[in-house]
C-alpha cells in the first residue's frame, strides 16, 4: 500500500483496502497494454471472458434476459396490463430489498412486477411479498405480478395461496433475423 | 497488495496482449464510442451545475448522471434511494469530496464508502466515470 501512501492498513475500511489492491490490478493492465482508459479495459476483459468461454454460459445469457425483458417491460408498461403506468425500474425499498419494476394502475394502485428469465421456483413469492410488504409499510396499497418464461409446479401452488393480490404471468421471446440492422 | 511485488505472469501477459486485439473489434469500438458520449454528458452536467464549486445536484439531475453512467456498467444501485437514504446535501457532499478533494485516494474513497448501499462498484463506478484515465471500475 505504499504507492497510496497507506502506513497503516488498519486504519481504513476493509473494502477501500480491497478497492486500492484492485486497482492496481487493473494499473498494470492498462500499463502492459498501453490502454488510455480504463474503460476499454473493462471492455476487453469482458470480450476475452467470451471468447474463452466459447459461446456464452447460459447463465450469462439468462442475465442479460432478463434485463433486456424487465426494460422492455419497463418502456412498455402497456405490455403487462393495459392503463398500468411506471413509476420507477430497480425501485428500492430500503431492507426489503430492489423490485424490478414498480407501477401504478389505472386506480392508483402500487404494482410491484418481478421478471424472471426461464423457469422460475417458489422464491419468487417471497421475494415479491417482501416488495408488497415494504410497499404496504409506506402506507401505500400494493399488488404484485410475477412475469416468468415457462409455468412450474412449485410456482403454481405458491400462487395459489396469494392469488388474490400476485398475478402469474408468461412471457414470449420472438426472434426474428433480418438482412439490415433495425433498431425496433 | 503490494505494487512492488504484484506482476502478471508471462502467461498472463501473453493472454492479455492476445486480447487487445478484440478491441479493434466493431462491437469494442461501439462500446467506446457510447461509452465517450456518456463520459462527456456527465462531465457537461457537472459543469453546467457548478457541481465542483459547492452548488448541490438535484434529484433530476442525478437521474441523468447515472443514466450515463449505466452506459459504462450495469449498476443496479444507481437509483435514486442512493442519494435519498443517505441525504441529499449528505451524499452531494460526500461525491465532491470523492471526485473533486485534494485528500489521498484512500481518505476519499473510504469516505464514501461509508454512505449506504455503497460497495466498491459504486465507488469505482463514479471515480470512473467521472476519469476513465486515471480510475478504473472493479468489483
Amino acid at each position: 500500500m505504499r504507492e497510496h501512501n497507506i502506513a497503516s492498513p488498519q486504519d481504513y475500511r476493509d473494502d477501500t483496502i480491497e478497492y486500492l489492491s484492485d486497482m492496481i490490478v487493473f494499473r498494470e493492465i492498462k500499463n502492459l497494454l498501453d490502454i488510455e482508459d480504463y474503460n476499454s479495459i473493462n471492455d476487453l476483459l469482458w470480450l476475452a471472458r467470451q471468447e474463452v468461454e466459447g459461446e456464452l454460459k447460459p447463465s450469462i445469457t439468462s442475465v442479460g434476459l432478463e434485463k433486456d425483458l424487465r426494460d422492455r417491460l419497463a418502456d412498455n408498461p402497456d405490455l403487462i396490463e393495459k392503463g398500468l403506468s411506471l413509476i420507477d425500474k430497480e425501485y428500492s425499498l430500503g431492507d426489503a430489498g430492489i423490485a424490478d419494476l414498480v407501477c401504478k394502475d389505472k386506480k392508483g394502485n402500487y404494482v410491484v412486477v418481478e421478471t424472471k428469465k426461464g423457469r422460475e421456483s417458489d422464491k419468487v413469492v417471497g421475494q415479491i411479498l417482501r416488495y408488497i410488504g415494504g410497499l404496504k409499510k409506506e402506507g401505500k396499497k400494493a399488488r404484485g405480478m410475477i412475469i416468468v418464461n415457462e409455468p412450474d409446479k412449485k410456482l403454481g401452488f405458491a400462487i395459489e395461496a396469494v392469488k388474490d393480490f400476485i398475478k402469474l404471468k408468461y412471457y414470449k421471446v420472438r426472434f426474428e433475423i433480418t438482412d439490415n440492422y433495425t433498431n425496433t | 497488495m503490494d505494487n512492488e511485488v504484484f506482476s502478471f505472469t508471462l502467461e498472463q501477459k501473453d493472454n492479455l496482449r492476445k486480447w487487445k486485439a478484440l478491441l479493434d473489434s466493431a462491437q469494442a469500438q461501439r462500446w467506446a464510442t457510447d461509452e465517450k458520449e456518456a463520459i462527456d454528458s456527465i462531465h457537461s452536467i457537472l459543469e453546467q451545475t457548478g457541481f465542483k464549486e459547492r452548488n448541490n445536484l438535484k434529484p433530476q439531475e442525478f437521474g441523468s448522471i447515472f443514466h450515463h453512467m449505466k452506459v459504462l456498467i450495469y449498476n443496479r444501485v444507481l437509483a435514486r434511494n442512493l442519494y435519498e437514504e443517505n441525504g441529499l446535501t449528505e451524499f452531494n457532499s460526500r461525491l465532491r469530496r470523492l471526485l473533486f478533494s485534494n485528500d489521498s485516494l484512500a481518505d476519499r474513497v473510504n469516505q464514501f464508502l461509508e454512505l449506504r448501499r455503497v460497495g466498491i462498484l459504486t465507488v469505482s463506478h463514479f471515480l470512473c466515470a467521472f476519469s476513465p484515465t486515471e480510475y478504473p471500475e472493479v468489483g
